[in-house]
């Protein structure tokens, strides 16, 4: 069963085209990588699978179920940090979607928070300002945001981006104990094309606005991605290295 | 020879002029508050200038001054949207902004020099008339100002995740161009409430400073609003009795209570230890 499928789907802002003829479907439970050079569309296609850019052609079609329950963690930077917004209260954002408009978070809306917090270890910093946290920190917490309110699909956008090797390998392991623990599907946008061939079973690469793979991460061409790239790129082990010389 | 009236006799006699102070002040610090968390600030400032173009072609044109704002308004915020004005070069939103902010300014001048009225222009933009507030005023801004203050209270949580993550509050499910559009929509009433008694630039003054103070003072997101609101208030009445102290006119002694106050936070927040 798919959560979500693109049937020649053509997506662009104004008269500008930046996607075209785009098809594929994401099955329940997978694990897929959204690459490409900068310019080819990742981020949206990513904004037309969360439903926040119209399709101009084609048509994208979402399981009723998955509809409301997908969680997004965007790139760090666009939270500004100009109000003093606590961790806790950071987080308890993602709950906003399941409250009505004027309601007032109560105790067990609290308790979803704490659990969260204590899972992906920030349960200490809760009463902590979000803009004094670390770039590790602020990462799992709009981690701990999106999953807050359980959801069946989890859309990350850059979510390694600042993040030292350790802080990237701690949050890629987090990321698949809670894949595995709630049969999360995911769908990770990195130009990290290494990180995508490590952690995701399928790979979307995207190109020129079109899509040139769609299949397992691991099953990858070095010349698809030499050319792609413009560059001699061979795969080592799984694992994309340029040559050089 | 008639005897001065006492500083109090004043307070007496302008009471109207203090409740629509409290009022306006309590109005406009917490709707301020969304435009510091949005980044607005400037719009902020060319509203005002927006709306005070719509009341002096009201007067000119002897129509409803509410009406008349309000097509000024509209008008700035579907120029903003146009899209194609924004293919040529330059043209940010920001710079849209100030371009509609400076010709609102210079039409407001220009329009009131063509009806021999420039010393209204004055009053408008710069003073305000606080001091010729009446029942009716309070009224006004009682009826439609006090709603509106609980409206953005009540809904408060919303307004605040649209405003800093309008990415994330559409894809779980929340409408954000509505919250978005009530936004502008209050941001805009509470201008053309508030207007005429303390002119444009106490308005800007009253959205940019309380909600500035609040940041400065309040650890807390959940005491901002409030902080904002009484501040607001503080900060108007204390202008009203300046002026009335000093014989100057009340926008720009609101204006310079609201400075007074802020350099107070600044100095409190020196000195108060970090916890």
């Amino acid at each position: 069963m798919n959560w979500v499928e693109f049937d020649r789907v053509n997506l662009g802002y104004g008269h500008q085209s930046v996607v075209e003829e785009v098809s594929f479907a994401l099955p329940v439970g997978s694990s897929v990588g959204l690459a490409g050079p900068n310019g080819a569309g990742k981020t949206t296609v990513l904004k037309a699978m969360l439903g926040l850019l119209p399709v101009r052609s084609g048509r994208i079609a979402r399981d009723p179920a998955y509809r409301r329950a997908t969680g997004y963690v965007p790139q760090r930077g666009t939270i500004t940090e100009v109000f003093p917004f606590t961790l806790e209260e950071i987080v308890e954002m993602g709950l906003y979607g399941k409250m009505r408009p004027w309601a007032v978070p109560n105790g067990a809306h609290a308790e979803m928070v704490r659990a969260t917090l204590e899972r992906l270890g920030l349960a200490a910093f809760a009463d902590k300002h979000f803009r004094d946290l670390s770039g590790g920190q602020k990462q799992r917490a709009l981690l701990a945001r999106a999953l807050v309110s359980e959801p069946g699909i989890l859309v990350l956008d850059e979510p390694t981006y600042g993040l030292d090797l350790a802080q990237t390998q701690g949050f890629f392991e987090l990321l698949a104990s809670f894949r595995k623990e709630r049969s999360l599907s995911l769908i990770i946008v990195s130009h990290n094309l290494h990180e995508l061939v490590m952690h995701c079973e399928y790979l979307l690469l995207l190109h020129q606005g079109r899509l040139a793979y769609s299949g397992p991460a691991k099953a990858l061409s070095d010349d698809l991605l030499s050319r792609i790239y413009g560059m001699e790129i061979r795969l080592q082990g799984g694992t994309p290295e340029v040559i050089h010389g | 020879m008639v005897d001065q009236p006492g500083f109090f006799e004043l307070i007496g006699f302008f009471h109207d002029a203090l409740v629509v102070s409290l009022l306006t002040g309590a109005i406009l610090g917490p709707v301020g508050l969304f435009l510091h968390l949005r980044g607005s600030l400037f719009l902020g400032a060319a509203l005002p200038q927006f709306a005070g173009f719509g009341f002096v072609v009201a007067s000119v044109l002897a129509i409803p001054e509410w009406i008349a704002s309000s097509v000024t308004i509209v008008f700035f915020a579907v120029a903003a949207a146009f899209k194609p004005l924004r293919k040529f070069d330059g043209m940010t939103l920001e710079a849209m902004i100030g371009l509609g902010y400076t010709a609102a300014m210079g039409g407001i001048v220009l329009l009131l020099s063509l009806t021999k009225a420039e010393g209204h222009a004055a009053e408008l933009l710069l003073k305000g008339s606080m001091l010729a507030a009446t029942c009716r005023d309070t009224q006004i801004l009682s009826w439609f100002g006090v709603p509106l203050v609980l409206l953005l209270y009540l809904f408060r949580r919303r307004f605040y995740l649209v405003s800093l993550d309008p990415e994330t509050a559409g894809t779980m499910g929340i409408r954000v161009e509505i919250y978005e559009i009530v936004l502008f929509a209050a941001l805009g009433m509470a201008i053309m409430l508030t207007l005429t008694e303390a002119g444009a630039m106490a308005c800007f003054g009253f959205l940019l400073l309380p909600p500035l103070i609040a940041l400065t003072l309040c650890r807390r997101v959940g005491t901002l609003f409030l902080a904002s609101m009484t501040i607001g208030a503080v900060g108007a009445i204390s202008g009203v009795c300046l002026a009335l102290k000093t014989d100057l006119p009340v926008g720009p002694a609101m204006v310079l209570a609201l400075l007074c106050l802020w350099l107070a936070a600044l100095v409190f927040r020196g000195v108060r230890k970090p916890s």
